[in-house]
C-alpha cells in the first residue's frame, strides 16, 4: 500500500503539467526584433528586385521592341511568357514590402529623437517600392499590402491606382517637410541609398514626386502640374550626386540580393542570348552616340563602334554562338570585356540625368524651372553621359565627346517632347520598369511591335503585365474585383494614367 | 447455457490429453470432438516445424511414422478448433487428443494502444492485425508500402520518387487540412519518429528532393505483426498524436519459442521499368512547324535543308526537345551535335534510360527462449540500387528484443534497434532542373537518348542538346551530381512492469529514438543551370524521448463483473537541432567540400515541442459478453504556450466504446460461430505540429558591405492565439465468423469530424506572406469498410484462402473561415500555374482547382478567333477532381497444395484524379499521342467565337499544331481541365510462389525448414485511365496529392527469395 502511495504522488506531481512550456516556445535562434537599420539595408536590396525580376522585363521586351534596351536572342521557347509575369508581383509584397511596414510600425510607436526622420525615409522608400509596382500592373493592393503580421490581413484588396497616387504624393511631400525641418535619421551606411543624409532624401523625396506627377500629365493635367510645381519647389536632384542608386557587390556566388540583379540574370544564362536590341543600337549608331562602346562590345572585348550590331527581334536566326561578331554586352569572360554587366554594377532608381529631362519637359509644357527647355535637354543629356562613370571600369565619357554629340546632335524645339523622352528612354538604360513607364506616357521611342505579338495581343504593344496566376488561386475574390475596377487584366488593358 | 461452456474454457489451451505406450517410431491415435465425443476427421497432423504428417481419416484416427521423433511435437489443427500440441517422447506413442471448438476470435488476444494485450472481443472499435509473414513474403525497401491493399480503410500512396522514397499513409481519410495526415508509428510499444527529410514541393522545385521518410527503416524481416488501430478510439490512449489512428509493430522476439534457433532468410529482386505504360506518338520526330531538324521552308514553301550548316545544326540544336517534325522517314537529319543521323525511331528511350535495378535483402535471425528469458538478436542488409542509374540505398539493421523475468513479480524488456542506412544519389523530380526524367521521358523519338552521354563536353561541363539550361542533360544528372546522405538511427525502449498483487501491476517505459543525419549535396561545377556549382551540407539531430508511468488492475469483482483499467501519465519531448553550410561556385575545381567553396553561408535551426499528459482506461466486462470502455485523457502542449498567452493550451477528451457478443448474448443459428456488435465514440485533440508558431520573430539573413541585414523570420503569418484542435469519431461495426470460421465478415461505419483545425492555409502573397496559420477547418470523414473473407477449400492436399477488403471514404470541407475562404495547399500550385490543391467548403478533401474551357451555355468551348490559329479562352477556375482516391480495394488469395502456396493480391483505387505535368509537357513539345491529329492535312476546330457569340469551324495548319497546342498548355493563362486524369486503376500487385522443403528431406541435415519463393510485385495493371504515367504518380508524401511532374516511370519487379531455419 505504501508504494501505491508514493506511486499516486508521483502521478500527482504531474499537475503542473506545462511548467516551463511558455518558455519552452520561444524560439532560441531568432531575435524579437531588429534595430531599423537593419531592416532597411534589406528593404533597399530588395527594392531592385531579384533576378527574376529583371528576367521579367527582358522578357517582356520582346513583344515591344526592345523597350528596354536588350534583347534575348530570338529562340521561340524564350519569348514572352504569361507564366514569368509575377515575378515582380509577389516577390516584392513578400520581401521589401512586408518589411517596409513592419519597419514602419516599428518607427511609428518609437520614442528615439531620430524616428521621425527615420520614418520619413522608411515613407520615401516605401512610395519608390509600391510606384514600381503600380505602373507595372495597375491597380494593386496597397493600403491593405504586406499588413499580414501587423493586421492579420490575408487576402488584401486592390486599391485604385488614382487612389494610389494620391496617398504616395501626399506622402512624399509630408516626408519632404519632415525631412526638411532639419531632423537627422539613424541609418548611418546601413542606408545604401543616401547614408542617412536627410537633405539628399528630401531631394529624392521631391524627384520621385515630379515623376509621378509626370506619369500624371494626361489623365490629370493639372493635378500634374500642380504636383510638378510643388516638387521643383522644394528642390529636386542637383546633380549626378543627387543620384538614388545601390551600388552591387562583386560576389559572383552570392545567392542572395548581394549583386546587381540584371547581371545575375544574365550570367544565370549563356552569354549568347543577351544582346543589344537593334531598335536601340540603330538609335545610339545613328547619333554617333559614345555610350555604343560603353553599353556594347563584341564577345572578345571590342568595342568600336564599327563592330556592334543590334539584335532585330524578328530576326528568326539565332546565330550559333560567337561565331560572328555579335553585339553583346558581354565581352568575352566577365568583368573582362564588359563594363556594365558586371556583379557589382550600381541600380540607378533615379538620376540626375531623368530628372532634368523632366524639368525640360515641364518647362515645355508649363514654363516651369525657368522655361529654359534646351538647358535642362543639354543638362539632361550632359549628366545621362556622365553617370555612366559611376560604372567604374575606366568608364569615362569626356566633356569633349558630349559637346560633339550635342553639337552634331542639336535640341529641336519642334521636337521638344520627342528628343526628351528619346533620351529619357537611353538614360534609363538598366531600369526596365521605368523605361517601360516612361514609353507609356510619352510615346516616345516610337516603337512597332515584334511579330510574336501578333497571337498574344493581336499586334499591339503591351501597356501592363497581368496579375500573377498566384492571385487568382490565393486572392480571388479581391483580385477579380480589381480586375473589374481597372476594366480588364489583359497585356492591352490601360491602367488608370496610361490614356496617352 | 452454451456460454457457460466456455466461460471455464476460454482462456485454457489444453484440456484432455491421454497418452499410451505403443511400438517405436509409430505415433497414433483418435481425434474426437469436445462435448459431443464425435471422431474429428481431417484434423492435420504434423510434425512441428515440418512438413510431415497426415489428416485423421473419417473415424478420426491417425498414423504417423517417423524415424527421428525426438524432441519434436506434434500439431493438431482443424478449422474451427483451437489448435494442440502435443511434445513427443521419441518412442512409439498413441495419443488420443480432444480438440475444443474454438469460436474464433473469444480468445484472440490483441496488443492495443500503450501495448496492453486485450481480448479481441472486448474491443469496441476497429483493430486490424496483418501477420510480418504476409509483409515479409514480397519484400520491399520500405515495408509499410506492402500493406497496401491489405487493410480495409488504409489508402497508401508513394511518391515517384524511386526505392528510397516516401510514403503516404492515410487511415479513414485525412484529418487535417493541411498538417500531418499521417498515422502514429508505434514500434514495440514507443512511438517513433516519422518525418519527411525533404520533398518535393512546388512548382518550381529547387531540386530538394524526397529525402526518404523515416518509417522505412523498419526491416521486414524482424516485423511479428503490424496492428492497426483506425479509429480515434483505439487511439485515445496515445493522445493527440494517435489523432490520424497508429500503425503498431511488434517486432519478432525469442517469446513462445523452445530453445536456440537460427532463422535465415534472403530475397533477391530485380525492377524494370514498365514501358507498358508510355504510349508516345513515333510517327513524327524532331523538329518544328512539320519540318526535318535543319531544315527551312524554301520560298515555294517546300522543305529544304538549311544550306548554312552552322544554321543547321543551330536549328536541330534549338528544337531538340520538340517532335513537331516530319514524318520519320530514315533520311539523314542534323542532330543538336552535328552529326547526321537517320530521321527515324531510335526505339523506347526509358528503356534505355533506366537500369534495371536490384533489391537484395539479408537477415539472419538468432533466437532463443526458456521459461525465465528470451532473446531474439537480427541482423538486415539491405542493398538496393535504384532504376535511376547511380543511385542506390544501403540499409544496416541491427535489432535486439530482451526480455526477462527478474522475479515472479519483476518483469523487464528491453528493445533495442540500431539502423545505418546511406542513400546516394536521391532522385530529383517535379521541374526540369536536375531532374533527368524530364529527359528520358520528352526526348523525340528519332533521338537516341545514348547520344547524350556522358553528359559532359571536354571542358568538363555540363553538355547540353537544347538551348535552355534549365532542362538537365540526364548523364550529367547521373554522372556528376552528387547527393548523399547517411543516417544512423537508434530507437530503445525499456518496459519494466511490476506486479504489486495478483490484481495490481505498476509499469514503467522509457524510450528514446535519436537519429543522426548527414547530409551532402552536391551541384557540380558547370552545371548549366549554375554554372560555378553549390554545395550543401547537413547535420541534423532529431531525438523524440516517450516517457510512460502506469497502474493497472485486473480484477474480478465479482463472478459475472470483472474490471480491467489503467491510469497514467506520458511526457514525450521532441528535439530537432541542424547546422548546416551552403557554398556557391567551388574555388578548385572537383574539389567538392564546403570550404572549397565562395561565401559558405551557415544556418542554424533548432526547436523542441513538449507534450504531457495524463490518462486513464476503465474497462468493465460483464459476464463475458458485455464489455464497456471508458477512457479520459488531457495533454498539454509547448507549441500552444508562450509568455502571457491567454488561450488554453490544453484539452481534455475522453471515448466511450461497448462491445456486445450477440453469439453469447443470444441463441444463434448454428452456423454463427461468432457475432460481435462495437460502437464507440472518442475525441482526441492535439496541438500545433510546429514550435515557435505563436510569435513573430526576426532573422538576420545576410550582410552587405559589412552591414547585417535582417528581416521578419518566416513566410508564414503567426497566431498567438492557438488553441487546440479536436477531432471526434463514432464508429460501429459488426464481426461475424461462420461456418466454424470458414466464413469470416467485417463491416463497419465510420463518421469523424474535425474542428479548429490548426492550418497553414495560403494567404495571398501580397499580404506579405505565403501563408497563415489559423484555427479554421472543419471537416468531416465517413466511410465504410468492409472486409469478407475465409477458406473456401481446405482439404488434405489442397486449401484456399481469400480475402476482399474495401473501404470508401467520403470526406467534406464542411467550413473554412468566416467568409468561407477555400484553403489552398501551401506548395501545391502545379508547375503550369493554373492548378491547385485546394480544400473548398462543401466539396471533397483536396480537390484539384484549376483553370477550364470557357464554354458556353450548350457547354461548347469558346474561342478568340481574331489571329489565324483559334485560341481556347481560358474559362474561371472550377475543380478538376479529387487528388486522393475514396475507393480502395483488394483482393488477396493464397492456394496451397501440399507443400506448394501460390498467393497473389489485387489492389484497386477509384475516384481520383490528377493534373499531369508530363501529359501536359508532352503535349506541348508534340510527342502525346493526342497531337498527331491534324499533322498531315490540319486539326479541324469547331467552337464558339467568344467575340461574337457565333459558332465557327477552323483549321489549324499543321505548322500552327504548336502555337494551338501551346494556348492550351501555356503557362498561367492555359487550361488546366485538359491535363486532369482520372487515377482509377486495377493492379495486380503482388504475386508469390513458395516451396516448402519436405521434412523427409531435411531429416537427415541440420536444417529444419526450407522455403524457396518466387516472387513478384506490380506485375501488370489490369486497368487504368490515364496515359503515359503511372496513376499511382505522385510528386510527394504531403497534402498536395493530385499533381504529377516527370517522377520515376513506374516498375516491375521479379524476384526469388529463400528462408531457412536452423
Amino acid at each position: 500500500m505504501k508504494k501505491l502511495v508514493i506511486i499516486l504522488a508521483i502521478l500527482l506531481a504531474f499537475g503542473s503539467c506545462d511548467e516551463g512550456f511558455d518558455e519552452l516556445n520561444v524560439n532560441p535562434t531568432k531575435p524579437t526584433q531588429l534595430d531599423p537599420s537593419t531592416k532597411l539595408t534589406y528593404i533597399q536590396l530588395h527594392t531592385g528586385g531579384s533576378n527574376y525580376v529583371a528576367y521579367l522585363f527582358w522578357d517582356v521586351i520582346h513583344l515591344m521592341q526592345n523597350i528596354q534596351h536588350l534583347n534575348n536572342t530570338s529562340y521561340v521557347s524564350f519569348l514572352y511568357k504569361a507564366g514569368n509575369t509575377h515575378w515582380l508581383f509577389e516577390e516584392q509584397f513578400r520581401t521589401s514590402v512586408k518589411n517596409i511596414a513592419d519597419l514602419e510600425a516599428q518607427l511609428e510607436v518609437s520614442v528615439e529623437p531620430t524616428a521621425a526622420a527615420d520614418l520619413a525615409i522608411a515613407k520615401i522608400q516605401r512610395v519608390l517600392i509600391f510606384s514600381r509596382i503600380t505602373d507595372v500592373y495597375g491597380d494593386i493592393p496597397y493600403s491593405e499590402a504586406g499588413k499580414g503580421s501587423l493586421e492579420g490581413i490575408r487576402f488584401p484588396k486592390y486599391d485604385k491606382q488614382s487612389d494610389i497616387y494620391a496617398d504616395m504624393l501626399a506622402t512624399l511631400e509630408s516626408a519632404a517637410a519632415t525631412l526638411s525641418s532639419g531632423s537627422t535619421s539613424s541609418y548611418g551606411s546601413a542606408d545604401l541609398l543616401y547614408s542617412g543624409d536627410s537633405e539628399k532624401w528630401r531631394k529624392f523625396a521631391n524627384s520621385l514626386m515630379l515623376r509621378l506627377a509626370m506619369r500624371m500629365v494626361n489623365v490629370d493635367p493639372a493635378g500634374a502640374q500642380a504636383w510638378a510645381t510643388k516638387a521643383i519647389t522644394g528642390g529636386v536632384m542637383s546633380s549626378n550626386d543627387d543620384i538614388a542608386y545601390t551600388q552591387y557587390e562583386n560576389s559572383a556566388n552570392d545567392g542572395g540580393p548581394n549583386v546587381n540583379p540584371l547581371t545575375k540574370c544574365f550570367t544565370s544564362r549563356s552569354s549568347a542570348q543577351v544582346k543589344l536590341s537593334k531598335t536601340f543600337m540603330d538609335f545610339l549608331k545613328d547619333r554617333n552616340d559614345p555610350r555604343v562602346s560603353v553599353l556594347a562590345s563584341t564577345t572578345d572585348g571590342d568595342t568600336d563602334p564599327a563592330l556592334q550590331f543590334g539584335q532585330d527581334i524578328n530576326d528568326p536566326t539565332r546565330g550559333p554562338a560567337n561565331s560572328k561578331p555579335n553585339v553583346n554586352i558581354f565581352g568575352g569572360a566577365l568583368n573582362d570585356g564588359s563594363r556594365i554587366v558586371i556583379y557589382d554594377a550600381p541600380f540607378f532608381f533615379q538620376t540626375y540625368a531623368e530628372v532634368e529631362f523632366m524639368l525640360a519637359e515641364a518647362a515645355e509644357r508649363w514654363g516651369l524651372a525657368g522655361g529654359d527647355v534646351e538647358g535642362h535637354y543639354n543638362a539632361g543629356v550632359t549628366a545621362a553621359m556622365e553617370y555612366l562613370a559611376m560604372y567604374g571600369h575606366g568608364v569615362n565619357i569626356t566633356p569633349t565627346q558630349i559637346n560633339d554629340y550635342l553639337t552634331a546632335n542639336p535640341f529641336v524645339a519642334n521636337d521638344a517632347l520627342k528628343m526628351i523622352n528619346e533620351q529619357y528612354w537611353v538614360a534609363t538604360f538598366g531600369n526596365g520598369a521605368e523605361t517601360f513607364s516612361n514609353w507609356k506616357r510619352s510615346g516616345y521611342p516610337v516603337l512597332v511591335a515584334a511579330d510574336v505579338a501578333a497571337d498574344l495581343t493581336g499586334g499591339e504593344l503591351p501597356r501592363r503585365l497581368p496579375y500573377p496566376a498566384s492571385e487568382k488561386l490565393n486572392n480571388p475574390d479581391n483580385v477579380a474585383a480589381g480586375i473589374e475596377q481597372q476594366g480588364g487584366d489583359l497585356l492591352t488593358t490601360r491602367m488608370w494614367w496610361d490614356v496617352n | 447455457m452454451k456460454k457457460n461452456y466456455y466461460l471455464i474454457s476460454t482462456l485454457l489451451m489444453v484440456f484432455f490429453v491421454q497418452s499410451l505406450f505403443a511400438q517405436l517410431k509409430t505415433v497414433s491415435g483418435t481425434v474426437t470432438e469436445k462435448g459431443s465425443g464425435d471422431p474429428l476427421p481431417g484434423v492435420s497432423v504434423i510434425i512441428e516445424g515440418t512438413a510431415n504428417g497426415g489428416i485423421t481419416d473419417f473415424d478420426g484416427k491417425y498414423s504417423i511414422n517417423s524415424e527421428n521423433f525426438n524432441d519434436k511435437s506434434l500439431v493438431f489443427s482443424y478449422i474451427g478448433f483451437k489448435t494442440f500440441t502435443v511434445k513427443l517422447t521419441g518412442e512409439n506413442q498413441i495419443i488420443d487428443v480432444v480438440l475444443e471448438e474454438d469460436a474464433l476470435g473469444l480468445d484472440e488476444v490483441v496488443i492495443t494502444a500503450l501495448g496492453i494485450k486485450r481480448e479481441a472481443k472486448a474491443l469496441g472499435y476497429s483493430l486490424t492485425e496483418v501477420g510480418g509473414d504476409e509483409l515479409a513474403q514480397v519484400k520491399v525497401a520500405s515495408a509499410v508500402n506492402s500493406l497496401q491493399g491489405r487493410v480495409a480503410g488504409v489508402n497508401i500512396s508513394t511518391s515517384s520518387t524511386g526505392t528510397a522514397g516516401s510514403s503516404r499513409v492515410i487511415i479513414r481519410g485525412a484529418s487535417s487540412l493541411t498538417g500531418n495526415n499521417q498515422p502514429l508509428y508505434v514500434v514495440d510499444g514507443i512511438p517513433v519518429i516519422n518525418n519527411t527529410n525533404g520533398s518535393v514541393v512546388g512548382p518550381t522545385n529547387d531540386g530538394t528532393g524526397d529525402g526518404g521518410d523515416d518509417i522505412s527503416s523498419i526491416n521486414p524481416d524482424d516485423i511479428e505483426s503490424v496492428s492497426i488501430l483506425k479509429g480515434s478510439s483505439a487511439a485515445a490512449l496515445y493522445g493527440s498524436l494517435a489523432s490520424n489512428g497508429v500503425v503498431m509493430i511488434t517486432t519478432k522476439s525469442g517469446k513462445g519459442q523452445k530453445g536456440f534457433n537460427i532463422e535465415y532468410s534472403s530475397s533477391y529482386t530485380f525492377d524494370k521499368v514498365n514501358t507498358s505504360l508510355q504510349d508516345v506518338q513515333t510517327t513524327y520526330g524532331q523538329g518544328t512547324n512539320g519540318l526535318k531538324p535543319g531544315f527551312e521552308y524554301d520560298i515555294s514553301g517546300n522543305p529544304v535543308e538549311i544550306a548554312d550548316q552552322a544554321n543547321a545544326i543551330d536549328n536541330s540544336f534549338v528544337n531538340s526537345l520538340l517532335s513537331w517534325g516530319a514524318p520519320l522517314d530514315g533520311s539523314s537529319v542534323y542532330n543538336w551535335d552535328g552529326e547526321k543521323r537517320p530521321y527515324s525511331n531510335t526505339g523506347n528511350n526509358l528503356d534505355k534510360f533506366y537500369d534495371t535495378g536490384t533489391t537484395f535483402v539479408n537477415t539472419v535471425a538468432l533466437s532463443n527462449g526458456a521459461e525465465d528469458y528470451n532473446y531474439r538478436f537480427s541482423f538486415s542488409d539491405l542493398e538496393s540500387k535504384d532504376i535511376f542509374p547511380n543511385s542506390d540505398l544501403n540499409r544496416k539493421s541491427l535489432s535486439l528484443n530482451a526480455s526477462a523475468k527478474i522475479n515472479p513479480k519483476l518483469t523487464s524488456t528491453v528493445n533495442a534497434k540500431y539502423v545505418i542506412e546511406k542513400a546516394k544519389n536521391r532522385i530529383n523530380i517535379g521541374d526540369t532542373p536536375g531532374n533527368a526524367n524530364t529527359v528520358a521521358y520528352a526526348l523525340p523519338s528519332s533521338l537516341d537518348i545514348y547520344d547524350l552521354k556522358p553528359g559532359s563536353n571536354e571542358e568538363g561541363t555540363e553538355l547540353l542538346f537544347q538551348p535552355s539550361q534549365f532542362i538537365s542533360n540526364p548523364y550529367w544528372v547521373v554522372n556528376d551530381f552528387n547527393n548523399n546522405d547517411r543516417k544512423n538511427r537508434f530507437t530503445g525502449s525499456t518496459t519494466i512492469r511490476y506486479d504489486i498483487t495478483d490484481w495490481l501491476f505498476a509499469t514503467g517505459r522509457a524510450g528514446i529514438d535519436t537519429y543522426d543525419l548527414t547530409r551532402k549535396k552536391v551541384t557540380p561545377y558547370g552545371t548549366a543551370y549554375r554554372p560555378t556549382g553549390e554545395l550543401s551540407q547537413s547535420k541534423t539531430t532529431f531525438t523524440s524521448f516517450d516517457a510512460d508511468f502506469m497502474l493497472g488492475v485486473d480484477k474480478e469483482i465479482t463472478d459475472k463483473i470483472s474490471t480491467n483499467s489503467i491510469i497514467g501519465a506520458n511526457t514525450r519531448t521532441t528535439t530537432f537541432e541542424s547546422l548546416s553550410a551552403l557554398g556557391r561556385g567551388f574555388i578548385v575545381i572537383g574539389l567538392e567540400d564546403i570550404n572549397n567553396t565562395t561565401l559558405p553561408e551557415p544556418t542554424n535551426n533548432y526547436f523542441q515541442t513538449k507534450t504531457n499528459s495524463v490518462y486513464g482506461s476503465f474497462e468493465v466486462a460483464y459476464d463475458n459478453f458485455f464489455y464497456l470502455t471508458f477512457t479520459g485523457r488531457n495533454d498539454w502542449f509547448s507549441t500552444l504556450s508562450f509568455p502571457g498567452k491567454t488561450t488554453p493550451n490544453n484539452d481534455f477528451y475522453w471515448s466511450l466504446s461497448g462491445s456486445l457478443l450477440l453469439n453469447e448474448a443470444f441463441e444463434l443459428p448454428e452456423v454463427v460461430s461468432y457475432a460481435k456488435l462495437r460502437t464507440s465514440y472518442a475525441q482526441v485533440a492535439g496541438g500545433a505540429r510546429d514550435a515557435y508558431a505563436l510569435n513573430l520573430d526576426y532573422a538576420v539573413t545576410g550582410s552587405f558591405q559589412g552591414q547585417s541585414f535582417g528581416q521578419l523570420n518566416g513566410n508564414s503569418i503567426p497566431n498567438p492565439n492557438l488553441i487546440p484542435f479536436q477531432k471526434n469519431e463514432f464508429e460501429i461495426g459488426f464481426e461475424g465468423r461462420f461456418y466454424k470460421g470458414r466464413l469470416n465478415l467485417d463491416i463497419a461505419y465510420y463518421s469523424n469530424q474535425t474542428t479548429n483545425d490548426i492550418v497553414r492555409a495560403a494567404a495571398s502573397q501580397s499580404s506579405g506572406f505565403t501563408s497563415s496559420i489559423l484555427n479554421i477547418g472543419e471537416l468531416e470523414n465517413k466511410g465504410i469498410e468492409f472486409l469478407i473473407g475465409g477458406t473456401p477449400i481446405e482439404n488434405e492436399n489442397f486449401s484456399w484462402n481469400t480475402s476482399f477488403n474495401l473501404g470508401y471514404n467520403d470526406s467534406e470541407i464542411i467550413h473554412t473561415d468566416d467568409e468561407n475562404t477555400p484553403i489552398n495547399v501551401d506548395g501545391s500550385e502545379t508547375r503550369s500555374r493554373t492548378a491547385i490543391i485546394s480544400h473548398i467548403t462543401g466539396e471533397h478533401y483536396g480537390v484539384i482547382w484549376g483553370s477550364s474551357y470557357k464554354r458556353d451555355n450548350n457547354g461548347n468551348i469558346m474561342y478568340n478567333i481574331t489571329g489565324d490559329i483559334p485560341k481556347p479562352i481560358q474559362g474561371e477556375n472550377k475543380i478538376l477532381g479529387q487528388g486522393v482516391a475514396p475507393l480502395t480495394m483488394g483482393f488477396s488469395n493464397s492456394f496451397k497444395y501440399k507443400n506448394v502456396s501460390l498467393g497473389f493480391l489485387i489492389d484497386a483505387k477509384f475516384g481520383g484524379s490528377v493534373h499531369s505535368g508530363t501529359n501536359r509537357e508532352l503535349m506541348l513539345r508534340g510527342l502525346h499521342k493526342k497531337t498527331l491529329e491534324g499533322r498531315e492535312t490540319g486539326l479541324v476546330v469547331s467552337g464558339i467565337d467568344d467575340a461574337s457569340g457565333q459558332p465557327f469551324t477552323m483549321t489549324v495548319a499543321p505548322e500552327d499544331l504548336r502555337t494551338y497546342y501551346g494556348f492550351i498548355g501555356e503557362q498561367s493563362s492555359g487550361i488546366s481541365e485538359e491535363f486532369v486524369y482520372s487515377t482509377d486503376f486495377i493492379k495486380f500487385r503482388e504475386l508469390s510462389l513458395s516451396y516448402d522443403v519436405p521434412a523427409s528431406a531435411l531429416e537427415n541435415i541440420f536444417v529444419s525448414n526450407a522455403r524457396f519463393s518466387l516472387i513478384g510485385r506490380n506485375l501488370f495493371y489490369l486497368s487504368k485511365d490515364i496515359d503515359n504515367v503511372d496513376p499511382e504518380a505522385a510528386l510527394n508524401n504531403l497534402n498536395s496529392q493530385g499533381i504529377e511532374r516527370f517522377g520515376i516511370p513506374s516498375t516491375r519487379s521479379i524476384g526469388f527469395s529463400v528462408n531457412v531455419k536452423f
